[in-house]
């Protein structure tokens, strides 16, 4: 079961791993164009 | 409601899939003669941002089934995080293509296109405002009233120019359905917020409330009763809450939420107990009864685990014992007998909120409560300053496991518990948290 204890602490982590991703696919799709 | 893991996982993949979708859309587009990397990199960067500037509007808390899960506030912090990260997107997205190529200097340029440089710039402005006003509200000691208001209208003034500029643009989205997507994109975000400040509010206005009681209470606080008007009222949960608007107009620009104080089994009479902490709650002690009452909600996932049949460690700060009152009040209506610790904070004796009917529940009910005063009065022989490691080691039942945690006070105090039985043998899905201050 997921649980939402100490989320808060990885919220900020988990939005910079999403904001790290989107650049690199931003990157890898500049690539392409 | 909980989730599964592999519905938190869903819920990430759907927001990364949402904000990457417009890249998408470009890939899927006519294959054009590239301008190079840095270029094309600063234009994808631009959808990026547009695109989780977009999804700030899903984002915040209104929404149940993304709310329920992950608990609203650590909905909110996503939506601050991702806000800022959406700044630095719509920020880098221009600063690399002046950088690269002299001729994008046009944009800001009155003397080429008047008219886009006093949408584009201002824009950029309003990216600004939104999140510095957003993360320094207290510092800039603006109203929260003020704050939600300007907060709405920059973020659709953004959105909005965001879209004529990439419509206008047209580089990446030049075909009619690329225009279409971005469009219907952006809808959805506007939608969103036409959604919660104009379809929700006629909801609430058939089944409007009407002020009852004024109360006072100890520490300051304030009790509003309300009634429903010919409904059948709110079916919550205890530990839940509700945004409120209190006047003529649920369209009125104050709206602000508060923990329902009642318990479960009432749901055509709710309370709620504040503080005056601003604009609003400042103005409860004068308000008269008969003045209509506009609620949205029940919202929150900070509620007593009904499947469980542990008994509950609740620990309260000042004012965040507003939604543990609920729990307890709601324990004692359905006769619980198990075992119920309460570790309450706060400045002095004559402030303990609910002090009285809190004596009256530890007769009613299994429970003992411990009080932590940080400002005692010289008789106080009960333990003084904050809640720390040795209060707990010496008053933690030795049962650890066989109980539920409930949390809800200031930041520094549910850092130190939540840290603390983190460290304790108790399965982490049996200690819930609500963090209110959000803004």
């Amino acid at each position: 079961m997921f649980q939402r204890l100490m989320l808060h602490h990885y919220v900020r982590l988990i939005a910079t791993l999403l904001t790290l991703l989107f650049v690199m696919v931003a990157a890898l799709i500049a690539t392409h164009l | 409601m909980k989730y599964s893991y592999l519905q938190a996982v869903r819920w990430i993949t759907l927001y990364a899939l949402f904000v990457l979708s417009p890249l998408l859309m470009i890939l899927a587009g006519p294959e054009l003669v590239s301008r190079g990397f840095w270029i094309e990199f600063g234009s994808a960067l631009g959808f990026v941002g547009m695109a989780m500037l977009c999804a700030q509007f899903l984002l915040t808390g209104r929404f149940r089934n993304l709310a329920q899960g992950f608990g609203s506030d650590n909905l909110l912090h996503f939506h601050t995080a991702t806000g800022i990260a959406a700044m630095g997107m719509v920020f880098v997205h221009p600063l690399i293509l002046l950088t690269v190529h002299p001729n994008f200097r046009a944009y800001l340029d009155p003397s080429v296109n008047l008219p886009r440089v006093l949408a584009l710039v201002p824009a950029m402005g309003a990216v600004f405002l939104v999140v510095v006003l957003s993360l320094g509200r207290q510092l800039f000691r603006m109203g929260y009233e003020l704050w939600r208001v300007s907060h709405g209208i920059l973020s659709v003034f953004v959105v909005f120019i965001g879209l004529v500029h990439l419509l206008q643009v047209s580089h990446h989205s030049s075909l009619w359905w690329q225009k279409g997507y971005m469009i219907l994109f952006t809808l959805v975000a506007l939608g969103s917020i036409v959604h919660v400040r104009v379809i929700r509010p006629m909801r609430m206005k058939k089944n409007a409330y009407s002020l009852v009681e004024v109360r006072e209470e100890r520490d300051n606080a304030t009790t509003l009763v309300v009634e429903a008007v010919d409904h059948e009222g709110m079916k919550l949960k205890a530990g839940q809450y509700a945004w409120m608007t209190v006047g003529d107009s649920p369209y009125a620009l104050q709206q602000n939420p508060f923990s329902f104080t009642s318990s479960e089994s009432s749901s055509k009479r709710l309370e709620f107990t504040a503080k005056p902490a601003g604009d609003f709650t400042g103005t409860w002690r004068e308000m008269t009864p008969g003045s209509s009452v506009f609620l949205d909600g029940p919202y929150g996932a900070f509620t007593l685990n009904d499947k469980s049949k542990r008994g509950s460690v609740f620990f309260a700060g000042g004012v965040g014992i507003t939604p543990i009152i609920s729990m307890l009040r709601s324990l004692e209506e359905r006769g619980d007998t198990r075992s119920c610790m309460l570790f309450y904070g706060n400045k002095t004796w004559e402030d303990i909120l609910f002090r009285e009917e809190l004596e009256a529940l530890e007769q009613s009910l299994d429970l003992r409560v411990i009080h932590v005063l940080s400002e005692p009065e010289e008789e106080w022989n009960g333990y003084s300053g904050f809640l720390t490691h040795e209060i707990l080691e010496s008053e933690l039942p030795g049962n650890l496991a066989d109980m539920d945690y409930y949390i809800c006070g200031p930041e520094p105090m549910m850092d130190l518990v939540e840290r603390e039985l983190a460290q304790k043998p108790i399965p982490l899905r049996q200690i819930s948290s609500e963090r209110f201050q959000i803004v």
